[in-house]
């Protein structure tokens, strides 16, 4: 009986015209979509390269101590999933704004929109007649009047249209990742294989959130009009409307000072204000050597006054104390500075991380926003994501200021006259390189939103079998 | 009056649904048109109403062909046709109103239309009750209702008693005699053979897009209709137990 | 005869509840998404006059010819109707005593997350919301009717095809405009008590009505979509499986996927490619200027006898030679790193002209492609109208200019007068001496940015308005030209 169920509901709706429609439509979309992203990946690929040749370059000739940090600008290679969702990162170029001021207008397409607007679609159009429909030309009736319960009944319709729908599901993946194997320049290894697996297992569970809303309407209103509006209002409501109007909730509940002013602020604290208070100590260590400053400002170059100091002992002595104490009084000013700043860039940041933290917790009432926040984790393109670069950048440039000063230390031993804005060779400084993160790292950050999915399916599914129980037949 | 002259209908796929059918109905008359289904009975009124267009021949309302002038033509003529759901969220009335307007009715009081719903037996209580919440039967009045107010010389009804109970097909039919004795032409597609005695002033039987047989009513009061029909169907007549 | 027809259209939607789901999502979001606009661009306007006022109040003693002019520019109000660029666009202008001038972007991104959903603007509630609802309204209007019956009961009366389709249409917009100008009027109505954007002005009224009467005409356009995809198909299933395949073509696939594929015919370099290109030819370029003014104090050495090879500048002390020397060789310098400062701004402008035409080209290509989906229309014409669109990059371009030339004519100039007039020299270590006033010579500022009026908006895109008023005949005229053959059995 069930099995019997099973195949009439399979066969019904894959050879129905629609299916077909449908489908070609995907895979229309994800080839062009797919051969759109490779190139733009590789061009992205090629970009980061070209850029970390000109910075190593830059930085082996013209390297020093007081502008490295600026030099230094470690950015994120592409992620390669970033193919399937292109994900959101917190620094919006605005290079490639200006490469193609359209990806603006009209965002491009990846896999997830593919899933979260034209597979949710499909969904609702499968699944809307699936009570009102049987009811209407009477077979529903024919149906009941056998051995068949309701929940038997309800099970066999929702497994044969999301099998249908899986189907297609594959057909279109599997294209996608055939597309991409063929191109030689990007290889996807198995932490790769078993991401797209898993987004694969998410992107149904999503669609079948649809198919159950639809399957609800259709028990509900009897009708296959009116349940398919009400699908197509719960539907635009749940995936366009909610997810767009959580950022604006959000900053009407939590409000935290632009992002602006803040970054003013902090040039101004690190900027002239240092300059000022850098120059009044200076000042003060000014006043205490006035004949060396003297000394000083009567040599006209490096070289006269370095040949001065090697003709008195007493001089040298002065001046390597002079230079220590100016140094101090700059890293003071710094130092005062730098704390200063901190102090307001945690406040901020804690702040702004609040609010976007609030943001996705408002938009996670839509099963749109978990999913996309779950592949673009899973894809390596999300915000866990740049969290996790964030931390290895972090730890890298630990250790590569370690290096710079041990290096910086050691110059300073054999130059007298060294000051921050002299060249150093640090040609010999630690590469960074960088991994993605392993998949069950990935996923243990997805697991939230992989919950509250499955949650709404099985809240969406007793909901069902109830409305079933219920409808007049 | 209505006229069918060597009325013809060939569709794209060489099927023949009407082969020269020729008809004439008067003012005052009742005609049956019995037939299986998929004999050309529908295709018939159809062509009537210019629903589809005709191959060959024509068909003529109080002398106007239906192809050269169909509005014209409309004037004269109303429709019911079979199950019709009507306007579900309007009411009883608010339907009547829409279609008799569209008639050309465009006077018609509120009383008016409670007049002529009463007429065919539909209760006062459904009156402004919205149309989804009829029965079949109800929806069935109100169909013919919509064809009265119009009050049209020529009248083409499609399968009008299907699914009625004995009591609400009779209620009609003897609506249908009261047109008849105002005048009006009646075409009526139907199997309802047995009340094709009763009230029919001629009956015909199609098979195949063809009129195989026109009666009279005193011609068929001394035939066994049924037999008739079923010989015209080939079916088995049944035996009497 | 037609007015019973549309008196029983209206009556039969406001029957439905759909006309409630309609009336619904007009009267909240479009008020929400037009407060929620106004709110941004209220901080925007703040933000501006914050850093106007910064970059005055700092700037009070200049520093001299390397002092950088800061231009800021206002945002535009209409911009609250769409956000479009708005986010990406130049909001400073930056120029020097060179003439060379740059676009700056400095907003920071608060919330990356509003960037991964979109914005709930007036535009999005237009092209992706009412759009969908127009072919939930529309989709069963013409095959529900034939398969509940009453379309032959119509038919079958004195009634002309073409009243009968005329009367749908007129109808269901009907029912639909009236919801619409609901909810813009309470959205103007919050506008004026709970924000100061100047929208009801003189000056943004006409622009504002001419969004209202496109949006109108665009909507009226997928309306007759949706009636001619009703008359095609056979029943409602059928007919609400082709509204949604049209509409996520319509609405999502054809302006997304365009630039897309304008990217897969006429590929170009990338920016970073560019820089690259630019950076070298600034290397090869001064290099050529350091190797000529070498060259030129070579020859001036030699001609009073000197080798300018041996010379130990620093130890010259007061050799009055090496004084005239020097003195001949800064006159004539500033002629040559001016010749070879021309020449590095003509070379990298070429680059960069070059570059601008292929993105033109291949952007001209994406929008004539998405121009198939009237969305692709309606986006240009309204992002231009509201000054948040593709021209307002050269309009940017054409301020950036007459600032340029405003503040050479108004400060640059005049400060080498007095530099010449004082003998005042600059130097980057010990700074500026001599003598000099700087009460006459004020902070160059932008006070007046010019946005392209309506009109020029208009006429830049004349192509997409015609196409809007192209498709709205064509699809109405199909329309009641198919119902006219319809068969209605």
């Amino acid at each position: 009986m069930f099995k019997e169920l099973l195949i009439k509901e399979l066969a019904d709706k894959i050879f129905d015209k629609r299916f077909l429609w449908f489908t070609i439509l995907c895979m229309f979309t994800l080839l062009i979509t797919e051969s759109v992203l490779l190139n733009d990946y590789k061009t992205e690929r090629n970009d980061y390269n070209l850029r970390l040749l000109t910075q190593k370059e830059f930085i082996d000739k013209y390297a020093h101590e007081n502008r490295i940090g600026d030099m230094l600008d470690i950015q994120r290679p592409p992620a390669k999933l970033r193919l399937f969702a292109a994900g959101i990162s917190s620094d919006m170029e605005v290079n490639t704004f200006t490469n193609n001021s359209f990806n603006v207008l009209f965002p491009p397409i990846d896999f997830v929109l593919i899933i979260t607007v034209i597979y949710s679609l499909i969904a609702i159009l499968f699944s809307h007649n699936s009570f009102s429909g049987e009811s209407e030309n009477g077979t529903l009736r024919l149906i009941l009047s056998n051995q068949v319960s309701r929940v038997k009944l309800t099970i066999t319709k929702f497994l044969g249209g999301m099998l249908s729908i899986i189907i297609s599901l594959i057909i279109s993946l599997a294209i996608g990742v055939i597309y991409i194997l063929m191109d030689n320049s990007i290889s996807l290894d198995s932490n790769d294989l078993m991401a797209l697996g898993l987004i694969f297992l998410l992107s149904v569970f999503y669609i079948s959130i649809f198919y159950l809303v639809g399957m609800i309407c259709s028990a509900f209103t009897g009708s296959s009009s009116s349940s398919v509006l009400l699908s197509l209002f719960i539907w635009a409501v749940f995936t366009l409307t909610i997810p767009n109007l959580s950022p604006w909730v959000a900053s009407q509940l939590y409000r935290v000072p632009s992002i602006n002013k803040f970054e003013k602020e902090v040039k101004i604290i690190k900027g002239i204000e240092r300059d000022d208070l850098g120059r009044n100590l200076c000042k003060e260590v000014y006043e205490k050597y006035p004949d060396l400053l003297n000394i000083i400002k009567s040599a006209k170059d490096e070289k006269l006054l370095l040949a001065k100091l090697e003709n008195n002992i007493g001089l040298k002595n002065e001046y390597v104390a002079f230079q220590k104490e100016i140094a101090n009084a700059w890293d003071k000013a710094n130092a005062i500075q730098s704390a200063k700043s901190e102090n307001i860039s945690v406040d901020f940041f804690s702040k702004v991380d609040r609010q976007i933290a609030l943001t996705k917790e408002i938009s996670c009432i839509s099963p749109v926003a978990d999913f996309s926040y779950a592949v673009s984790d899973m894809a390596g393109s999300g915000i866990h994501a740049e969290a996790y670069f964030k931390d290895i950048k972090k730890n890298f440039e630990v250790s590569l200021w370690q290096f710079v000063e041990a290096r910086v230390a050691k110059i300073k031993k054999t130059d007298v006259m060294y000051d921050v804005n002299k060249y150093i060779d640090i040609k010999d400084r630690p590469e960074f390189s960088f991994r993605e993160e392993n998949v069950s790292g990935r996923f243990s950050a997805t697991l939230s939103y992989c919950i509250v999915l499955l949650v709404f399916n099985a809240l969406l599914y007793l909901t069902l079998i109830r409305q079933f129980n219920r409808m007049k037949v | 009056m209505l006229q069918a002259i060597d009325l013809t209908k060939r569709y794209e796929d060489q099927q023949l649904a009407l082969d020269a059918l020729n008809l004439e109905i008067k003012e005052g008359e009742i005609f049956f048109l019995l037939g299986a289904n998929g004999a050309g009975k529908t295709t018939t009124i159809n062509l009537f109403l210019n629903f589809i267009e005709p191959t060959g021949g024509r068909a003529l309302i109080n002398g106007i062909d239906v192809t050269k002038e169909p509005l014209e033509s409309k004037k004269y003529v109303s429709y019911v046709s079979e199950n019709v759901m009507l306007y579900g969220n309007f009411t009883a009335r608010q339907n009547l109103d829409f279609f008799a307007k569209l008639g050309g009715k465009t006077n018609l009081t509120r009383d008016d239309y409670y007049m002529r719903m009463r007429e065919v037996g539909l209760q006062e209580e459904a009156f402004e009750k919205k149309l989804k919440t009829f029965s079949k039967g109800m929806r069935q009045k109100v169909g013919l209702t919509i064809a009265i107010i119009k009050d049209a010389p020529n009248i083409l009804l499609d399968e009008p008693t299907a699914g009625l109970d004995p009591k609400a097909a009779a209620e009609l039919l003897q609506i249908l005699v009261n047109l008849k004795r105002q005048g009006k032409s009646i075409l009526m597609c139907t199997h309802d053979i047995f009340r094709a005695k009763n009230i029919a002033d001629r009956v015909g039987i199609m098979k195949e897009g063809r009129l195989v047989m026109v009666r009279t009513r005193e011609e068929f009061m001394e035939d066994d209709l049924e037999k008739i029909y079923m010989n015209y169907m080939q079916e088995m007549v049944i035996e009497k137990v | 005869m037609l007015r019973h027809l549309i008196i029983k259209e209206i009556q039969e939607i406001i029957t439905n509840t759909r006309s409630l789901f309609v009336l619904l999502i007009c009267i909240l979001l479009i008020p929400l998404g037009l407060y929620v606009s106004s709110k941004e661009y209220e901080q925007n306007r703040a933000a501006y006059k914050d850093a106007k006022q910064m970059y005055e109040e700092r700037n009070k003693d200049n520093k001299g010819m390397e002092f950088v002019a800061e231009g800021y520019i206002p945002p535009s109000p209409l911009s609250i109707f769409s956000s479009g660029l708005s986010v990406y666009l130049p909001n400073k202008i930056t120029t020097d005593s060179r003439g060379v001038w740059h676009e700056e972007n400095d907003y920071g991104i608060n919330n990356p997350v509003a960037l991964l959903f979109g914005k709930i603007d007036f535009y999005f509630i237009i092209t992706i919301i009412l759009s969908l609802l127009a072919f939930m309204v529309t989709f069963n209007s013409i095959s529900g009717e034939k398969e509940n019956g009453t379309l032959r009961l119509i038919v079958a009366n004195a009634v002309p095809r073409w009243k009968i389709i005329f009367a749908k249409i007129a109808g269901s917009y009907t029912v639909f405009l009236i919801s619409f100008l609901v909810g813009v009027i309470s959205g103007l109505v919050l506008l004026a008590l709970t924000t100061s954007v100047p929208i009801l002005s003189v000056s943004y009224l006409i622009p504002f009505l001419v969004i209202m009467m496109i949006s109108l005409l665009f909507l009226f356009i997928l309306f007759n979509i949706g009636i001619l995809l009703s008359i095609k198909t056979r029943n409602s299933g059928a007919s609400i499986t082709a509204s949604l395949l049209v509409w996520v073509l319509i609405a999502i696939i054809i302006p997304k996927v365009s630039p897309m594929i304008a990217q897969i015919i006429y590929p170009i370099k990338t920016e970073e490619v560019v820089n690259k290109q630019k950076a070298m030819k600034r290397d090869e370029i001064r290099a050529e200027s350091d190797r000529t003014s070498g060259e030129l104090m070579k020859s001036i050495m030699s001609e009073r006898g000197m080798n300018a090879e041996k010379l130990d500048f620093f130890n010259m002390g007061d050799d009055p030679n090496v004084k005239a020397a020097l003195v001949e060789y800064d006159g004539m310098i500033v002629d040559v790193k001016r010749k070879y400062d021309e020449m590095e701004i003509n070379a990298i402008g070429i680059i960069e002209k070059d570059y601008h035409n292929q993105q033109l080209v291949q952007q001209n290509i994406s929008k004539n492609i998405s121009r198939i989906s009237p969305i692709g229309c309606y986006t240009y014409l309204i992002s231009d109208l509201t000054n948040t669109g593709l021209i307002e990059l050269s309009n940017i371009e054409y301020n950036a200019r007459q600032f340029s030339s405003f503040t050479e004519s108004e400060f640059y100039s005049k400060l080498r007068k007095y530099y010449k007039e004082y003998h005042i020299g600059f130097n980057v270590s010990k700074g500026i001496f001599g003598k000099v006033d700087w009460n006459s010579i004020h902070v160059p500022t932008l006070n007046t940015y010019n946005y392209p009026t309506m009109i020029s908006s208009l006429g830049a895109n004349w192509i997409d308005l015609l196409f809007i008023c192209f498709y709205s005949i064509f699809f109405f005229a199909v329309s009641v030209f198919q119902f006219i053959k319809y068969d209605v059995r």
